[in-house]
């Protein structure tokens, strides 16, 4: 053999590689037992991880700059993009946090400026359908004729064939500028004075629609204000760029909806056993 | 061995890097839209199968009461599938994790269960809702209807084949990114302890790293008929270009003993800072 022989001095990524293996091992084998359905690890295991984890992320650098093998740079980035996915999963107990999901603490202050503006388009919409129905009893069987809930239906359908997508609609339209949003509170409104107004005067009206109007009104009234922040995150981002700004609002946003819909669900739930 | 390239794997994944919180970057492949779907599918499926018992319960008990009952159940599953595994399997539900799919943060950091509630509910915008509208055919009266309800779907359903991570919209919003986790295994070293063959500095400093790549991937390959007649050709050349004058003998030992002083050498200048990258510089 020549005096360059390469093996005298050692192959230093060889080196590397016999000092570290054990610690990779170690930590696939971890990774492998955590993810399986199956005994979970033990509290020791557990604590052991973070630091497994550094150490292989020190070695994945090190490999990078010193090592030319390449199957063991790559193994390496997937053991460390595996741990880093394990440590980061979200850890959720469903019912501590699921009350805290729906109604977080800060979203119902944040949106209050559209809530109100929400509010008051229905309020207005509310006077405006008890004052024609007032002036001119006529309007009031056109307006129910056009009312965003069919009497026809059964509440479940309602639920779901109008109610669900039309709140969906107001928070969708918010894209538009909320505009699409502003008439359906308006018009729902409307309809809404004009029932109210029926049923202070005695009127019968069956208790499912009144139920399902009312629960439309509630859902409306909170997918209405997520869209109006939406049409808001829009047109004013503030320092930040617009999509930035949907995205930074959009988990309020989505909590709104969820809250809405579950409070459709209980409105149907409680029409379908009045019907 | 410019055309021994051609060996290599060509990656089929688009790929993303992400920097972690200890400031390593992390490279992320990105599935393709099938894989996606697939799992998506297998999702929708595993919701049927659990509604199966109660679908059958309706139709043996009949009456309207069990059908809106049902209505209901499946606007419960198909919320609480989803948020439920995401949030307790780390961002994988069954589907994904059959095809090897998790859902990340984009910026790397950990990912919220708010984040999983604003990603899902956009599913129900995108998907749940229009389908839902569409399938129970008796609401829709005209064309007119149907027609913005099926580009409402048609345009959700169709955004992600228009941007470069193929992210819904639903993961546009929440900024998170559904990437591909498989799980490499670790290969033994290829360097061996000692080598019979001996190469001096100069022969050594014919290639660069991107052809012992190369040949560390054909020196792993599964061994055939066309592989040893591969690796022949390989260490043909090899014995050409740096005019290695003894006879070759066995050419797996040949290429491995070359593997090991080649990655050697190109270590070691490395240390010094002398990159060779390829053949040509």
């Amino acid at each position: 053999m020549s005096g360059d022989s390469p093996v005298a001095h050692g192959l230093k990524s060889v080196d590397f590689r016999k000092s570290r293996e054990a610690s990779w091992v170690e930590l696939d084998e971890l990774l492998h037992r955590a993810t399986r359905f199956g005994r979970p690890l033990t509290s020791d295991e557990l604590m052991r991880l973070p630091m497994l984890y550094r150490t292989t992320l020190s070695s994945l650098s090190i490999a990078r700059s010193i090592a030319l093998d390449k199957s063991l740079e790559a193994y390496l980035e997937n053991l460390c993009l595996r741990t880093f996915l394990y440590l980061n999963a979200p850890r959720l107990a469903p019912d501590e946090h699921i009350l805290r999901m729906l109604f977080p603490p800060g979203a119902f202050k944040a949106l209050r400026p559209c809530m109100l503006v929400a509010l008051g388009t229905i309020v207005l919409g509310m006077v405006t359908g008890i004052c024609l129905v007032l002036r001119q009893p006529l309007w009031a069987p056109v307006l129910m004729h056009a009312s965003l809930i069919s009497q026809h239906d059964g509440p479940m359908d309602n639920l779901f064939m109008r109610i669900l997508p039309i709140s969906l609609l107001a928070t969708g339209t918010g894209l538009f500028l909320a505009l699409p949003s502003l008439v359906l509170l308006a018009w729902h409104g409307v309809v809404l004075g004009a029932v109210s107004l029926l049923l202070f005067q005695g009127a019968v009206i069956p208790a499912d629609y009144v139920l399902g109007m009312f629960t439309l009104a509630a859902t409306l009234l909170l997918c209405g204000t997520a869209g109006l922040r939406l049409g808001w995150a829009l047109l004013f981002p503030g320092p930040l760029r617009r999509m930035a700004s949907v995205v930074a609002y959009s988990s309020v946003m989505a909590c709104m909806v969820s809250s809405a819909s579950a409070i459709a669900l209980i409105g149907a739930l409680g029409a379908w056993m009045a019907s | 061995m410019s055309s021994a390239l051609d060996v290599l794997p060509r990656s089929q994944h688009k790929t993303v890097q992400i920097v972690v919180p200890e400031g390593i970057s992390l490279t992320l492949e990105l599935p393709s839209i099938g894989e996606r779907l697939a799992a998506f599918a297998l999702d929708v499926f595993a919701c049927v199968i659990g509604l199966l018992p109660i679908a059958v319960l309706t139709l043996l008990t009949g009456a309207d009461a069990g059908e809106e009952l049902l209505m209901v159940c499946i606007f419960l599953l198909r919320n609480c599938y989803f948020i439920f595994f995401e949030t307790r399997m780390g961002g994988v539900t069954p589907g994904k994790r059959v095809v090897g799919l998790c859902v990340i943060d984009q910026s790397g950091s950990k990912l919220t269960p708010q984040v999983l509630l604003v990603r899902n509910v956009m599913r129900e915008v995108e998907f749940f809702v229009p389908m839902q509208l569409l399938m129970a055919g008796d609401w829709l009266y005209s064309a007119w209807e149907v027609i913005p309800v099926v580009c409402w779907l048609g345009f959700f359903t169709a955004f992600p084949v228009f941007n470069n991570k193929h992210l819904r919209v639903g993961d546009f919003v929440a900024g998170t990114l559904v990437i591909l986790v498989p799980r490499n295994l670790l290969l033994p070293d290829l360097a061996r302890p000692d080598i019979q063959c001996a190469f001096s500095d100069a022969q050594l400093k014919m290639y660069g790293e991107e052809e012992l790549h190369v040949l560390d991937h054909v020196l792993r390959m599964e061994a055939s008929e066309a592989t040893a007649a591969l690796r022949a050709d390989v260490a043909r050349r090899i014995r050409d270009k740096i005019k290695f004058v003894p006879a070759i003998g066995d050419v797996d030992t040949f290429l491995a003993d070359f593997y090991t002083a080649q990655r050697a050498f190109l270590e070691r200048r490395r240390q010094l800072g002398k990159e060779k990258k390829n053949k040509h510089e």
